[in-house]
């Protein structure tokens, strides 16, 4: 029995090819989607799993709070914490590691280097694995002068993983020590919130005891990442309770915040959250799933409407076959299961070769996303694959299932002819229309989307973008005191080419900000009080990034209250904390002042840590886009600084990028060849901060054009049928004088019908979404750029539905009308 | 108006070949009324085909209208087509999802005629061939001879120079064969060249001339006496 029907799906395959071929194929293209983009999700939500205790591992945030504006929250904490949480959670905690990033300059027998690496505690490798490669993981975390690479580094710095016993000299906040290279191990996955897991060095707290106690040693600083594993059965709820009691029994609040914050709990507050969870939880994520889940959906829907979709057109064709068997006996029941039996047997088929296309797409999306993916074909996926096969073939299956045992023998063995249904018909035309609906709605969007990224991108962020080139390293001995920056930018203004330069802290075009807590009393006597972006600027500010002073008149540095004093002054003297400040053209309008020359002269406090400053305000400068372009203009205020410590050199030139960064690159090697030349261009920021998005638009576009060519691809195979069921009425039309034209004419006009009611459907639905998605951005395209996408995709949709039936038309219309009229 | 010279035809079908027309030589002049018979399979519809062109031959010439056409495209054969030749076929051939009205209008579609036009003719073919009354029926509605009806009424229609008729009366009684037998006269009187297939000697009786057709070959050819 099973064997018959097996041959019997078997040969209508083989019989059918045009059918088999297209279903097979649209299908296949459809799961590989869906398998694709269920990896990317996979690993989307894989983040931090594969620890050995993942499931127990917790990182502790800190928060702390600032009166008058708002409490920030970080993934680092003191360096005094970890030992705290040991000793006062015994019973709950099993290890607890600190994990300190840092930017030294790294000098090997080769090169040198301005790396980001980990200083760690030795527990570090037993609540993450590290598969070592060469030497002891062990015995190199736990040795003070040892230093463990990852395979990566060790390749970077000695071209080879065979890196045991080189010495590596690390020059980190000022002290400078030469590390053994004691264990090589493999690249760690990217699947982790850890970044940069490329070098571990043992954390010596002795060592920075005496110059930098806040790192390790004192509550005052705070960026060491904290991670703490449970023992099995213990509760997270319970610690994060009794967190506030830990603040007030063990932290001791640092002398400089002191005058403001009595008690530690006023200050500071801690709290562990899953480590697993961190990167699904950062914004936008779980959005970006579910909409790249949907997709996934939708193009597996698309793909079995094609299948029911051919199924039902061919179905009239194995009528005869259904009555035969019904007249043998066959229940109702019985054909229903060789129906879908047969879809599910055409779904395996499509599966094995999606797989395969899986496996030939996978290194190129791998690297289009960035990531190492690979596809396991065990587990999940096991599950997610008979789970695919099941629903995609009863979903493909049921319907022509159910018409086909629904035959009466007796009409279709008499009639001997056509036994569709014009409710067949109808149903057909309904899914060739949700199915194009979907795919213009997709195109819709995905090009509404690739417009506005591409249109924030190239926004005209007010400064020349492509002619300022940032370089690092700047803040650090011997460059960073305050004569030899001066001298620095001196010089570096020297160079031909060179513009302007201005010494920054924050790169532009990032999210990233500074802020303090700024208050005033207005006229009427109500007080402003808000947290507000500020900026440390120079001399050069105004020039490389192309501000104008609108108002008043720009910092002077032979004015003395012009000059921020440096942080010990300020602290010690309290009579210095009356500086003189300037504000942009939209903090003008933000803190109520009707004009750019009503604020002059108005005195702002600035909360800066435990400090209140007084700021005059002596002139408004003109706004421009410093920071991402993401969000519109903000508020912002100036504080003139006379150099010293600031990390970064903004340089516009005048050459080609090229020729600039030569003529940099030469002078650095030459005034300060301790330091590696490491440079950054603003453009390059931007396209960084844009990346993820434009990869993401792409993915969008890629995946939308996958749709329409499914969907196009069902459309040839319901043309192609439907131009051999009219096989007969072509050939009598052209008998009757019928041109090709007028064959190819009659058979386009027929899909084109549902293509254009498609198209209706689909724009109106993409264009109230997109419209309303273009709401979240404060520098959008014209709407008018919604309706020309929405013209394209339905012209382009019609234009591929044309090209599909006009060449099945076509092909049929030129044969000879004979074969047609003896066809029966 | 047709000149054909050692004309062939071989059906090739899984390694058996079926020699349908073997070097057949046939002249047909304008205003002709040519009957041709022969027994059942003797390649009657392939010659009627031909002729049509709607099959092209294997070998051999075909000239109509002095043209030799065995070398042309089926674009330029359905423009010598549309504007020459009408067809009524031995299985009917009518479009089985249009009514009787628009099968029949179908061989005016293509022809650049207004709709007014069109429809006038139609009407007053129908009413000739005595389909009025069933003029938005569908053919699977209507009985074989009201199909053959139908179907003469559609060939007859666009006014053609030659009407290649694939046993007209088959599904016929003798009544109604005799009247689609005085159309087809009265056409020829009126000059139309008329070629039939039939098995019917007292129908080949209103040619004015009969090729006999065996196993593809043209076998004997008599002229009615005048
Ligand atoms: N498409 C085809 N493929 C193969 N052989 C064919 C084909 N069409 C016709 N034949 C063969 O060619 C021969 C002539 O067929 P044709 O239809 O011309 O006969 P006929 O004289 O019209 O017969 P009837 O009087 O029964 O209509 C027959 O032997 C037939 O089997
Ligand atoms: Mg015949």
């Amino acid at each position: 029995m099973f064997k018959n029907y097996l041959q019997i799906a078997w040969r209508n395959l083989i019989a059918d090819r045009l059918y088999s071929s297209i279903n097979i194929l649209g299908l296949a293209v459809g799961l590989a989607s869906c398998l694709l983009l269920f990896i990317f999700i996979e690993d989307e939500t894989s983040f931090d799993e594969h620890w050995p205790a993942a499931e127990r591992t917790y990182l502790v945030q800190t928060t702390y709070f600032t009166t008058g504006a708002e409490a920030q929250t970080f993934d680092v904490a003191p360096g005094p914490l970890k030992q705290v949480l040991l000793d006062y959670f015994p019973d709950q905690l099993e290890s607890a590691t600190r994990m300190n990033r840092q930017w030294p300059i790294v000098k090997t027998r080769n090169d040198i280097y301005e790396e980001p690496l980990y200083f760690a505690d030795p527990n570090t490798i037993d609540i993450l694995q590290f598969d070592t490669l060469a030497g002891d993981l062990q015995s190199t975390i736990n040795d003070n002068a040892a230093i463990a690479l990852s395979e990566q580094l060790a390749i970077k710095y000695f071209g080879n993983t065979d890196a045991i016993g080189e010495i590596i000299t690390i020059e980190s906040w000022g002290i400078v020590k030469d590390f053994r290279v004691g264990a090589v191990y493999a690249n760690v996955a990217h699947n982790t919130n850890i970044e940069g897991l490329t070098a571990l060095i043992k954390i010596v707290e002795e060592d920075y005891l005496e110059t930098q106690p806040w790192l390790f040693t004192n509550w005052g600083g705070g960026n060491n990442m904290t991670l703490i594993t449970l023992k099995p059965g213990a509760n997270i709820g319970d610690i994060n309770e009794r967190m506030e009691q830990l603040v007030k029994d063990k932290v001791i609040v640092p002398e400089f915040v002191q005058e403001t914050y009595a008690q530690p709990e006023d200050w500071i507050a801690f709290e562990a959250i899953p480590l697993d969870e961190m990167y699904i939880n950062q914004p936008g994520r779980k959005t970006n799933i579910a909409i790249f889940s949907g997709i996934a959906l939708v193009i597996l829907l698309i793909a079995s409407i094609n299948f029911t979709n051919l199924s039902v057109a061919r179905s009239t064709r194995r009528a005869k076959e259904v009555a035969l068997r019904k007249v043998m006996g066959a229940s109702r029941q019985q054909l229903i299961l060789q129906f879908l039996g047969e879809t599910i047997f055409i779904t395996v088929i499509a599966l094995v070769l999606a797989l395969m296309l899986v496996e030939l797409a996978l290194p190129f999306y791998s690297e289009f996303l960035e990531r190492d993916l690979v596809f396991d074909y065990l587990g999940v996926n096991t599950l997610a694959m008979i789970g695919l096969v099941l629903t995609v073939g009863i979903l493909g299956g049921v319907y022509p299932a159910l018409v086909l045992s629904a035959f009466r023998p007796a009409r279709v063995l008499k009639a001997n002819k056509s036994a569709e249904t014009s409710g067949s018909l109808m149903l057909r035309n309904l899914l060739v229309i949700a199915q194009f609906s979907i795919s213009i709605a997709l195109i819709v969007c995905a090009m509404v989307m690739f417009a506005q990224r591409q249109h924030a991108m190239n926004l005209e962020v007010g400064y020349d973008k492509d002619h300022i080139v940032i370089l690092h390293g700047v803040g650090r001995e011997p460059v960073a005191q305050q004569s030899r920056q001066k001298l620095l930018r001196e010089q570096v203004l020297d160079l031909p080419g060179m513009k302007a330069a201005t010494y920054i802290n924050m790169f532009p075009a990032m999210a990233t900000n500074w802020q303090l807590g700024l208050s005033f009393n207005r006229e009427d006597g109500s007080q402003f009080s808000e947290t507000i972006s500020f900026r440390n600027v120079d001399e050069g500010f105004l020039d490389t990034f192309n501000a104008k002073v609108i108002t008043g008149r720009y910092f002077d540095l032979n004015i003395s209250s012009d000059v921020r004093p440096d942080f010990q002054l300020l602290h010690q003297n309290p009579e210095t904390r009356q500086i003189n400040t300037m504000v942009n053209e939209q903090a003008v309008a933000h803190f109520g002042f009707a004009s750019n020359e009503d604020i002059l002269g108005q005195v702002l406090e600035y909360r800066w840590g435990d400090m209140t400053i007084f700021a005059t305000v002596i002139g408004v400068i003109s706004d421009i886009n410093y920071r991402t372009v993401r969000e519109s203009i903000r508020p912002e205020v100036y504080i003139f600084v006379d150099y010293g410590g600031i990390g970064f050199l903004a340089v516009r030139f005048e050459d080609a990028p090229q020729r600039a960064e030569q003529t940099l690159l030469r002078y650095w090697q030459e005034q300060v060849p301790e330091l590696p030349f490491v440079r950054t261009y603003v453009s390059e920021v931007i396209e960084r901060d844009f990346q993820s998005e434009q990869k993401q638009a792409l993915l969008l576009a890629i995946a939308s054009s996958l749709a329409v060519i499914v969907s196009c691809l069902g459309l040839f195979g319901l043309a192609s049928f439907t131009a051999e069921r009219r096989f007969k009425e072509i050939g009598i039309r052209k008998v009757m004088g019928a041109s090709v034209l007028d064959i190819v004419k009659l058979l386009t006009w027929q899909f084109s019908k549902p293509v254009l009611l498609a198209s209706f459907i689909g724009c109106a639905g993409a264009a109230m979404l997109m419209l309303s998605w273009l709401q979240i951005f404060p520098y959008r395209i014209s709407e008018l750029w919604v309706l020309g996408s929405c013209l394209t995709a339905s012209l382009l949709a019609l234009l591929i539905a044309w090209l599909t039936v006009g060449g099945k038309a076509t092909k049929v219309a030129q044969a000879t009308p004979i074969k047609a009229l003896r066809y029966e | 108006m047709i000149r054909l010279n050692n004309l062939s035809r071989v059906y090739q079908s899984n390694d058996i070949e079926t020699t349908a027309l073997d070097q057949v030589s046939l002249n047909i002049e304008q205003g002709e009324f040519v009957a041709i018979m022969g027994p059942s399979g003797c390649g009657k519809s392939t010659l009627l085909n031909i002729l049509g062109m709607l099959d092209s031959p294997s070998s051999g010439e075909y000239h109509f209208l002095d043209q030799e056409i065995s070398g042309f495209s089926e674009r330029q054969l359905s423009a010598i087509r549309k504007h020459n030749i009408g067809f009524i076929f031995q299985s009917f051939n009518l479009v089985d999802e249009l009514s009787v009205q628009e099968n029949i209008e179908l061989a005016l579609l293509y022809h650049d005629i207004p709709a007014q036009e069109r429809r006038q003719r139609v009407l007053q073919v129908m009413d000739k061939v005595g389909i009025g009354h069933r003029a938005n029926h569908m053919p699977g509605q209507l009985s074989g001879g009201q199909q053959q009806r139908v179907a003469v009424a559609r060939a007859v229609v666009g006014d053609q120079a030659m009407i290649l008729a694939d046993e007209p009366t088959g599904n016929l009684d003798s009544a109604h064969g005799q009247e689609v037998m005085e159309m087809l006269q009265q056409l020829n009187k009126e000059g139309t060249t008329i070629v039939m297939v039939t098995h019917s000697p007292a129908h080949a009786d209103y040619a004015s001339r009969t090729v006999n057709l065996f196993d593809g070959k043209v076998v004997t050819e008599s002229v009615k006496a005048a």
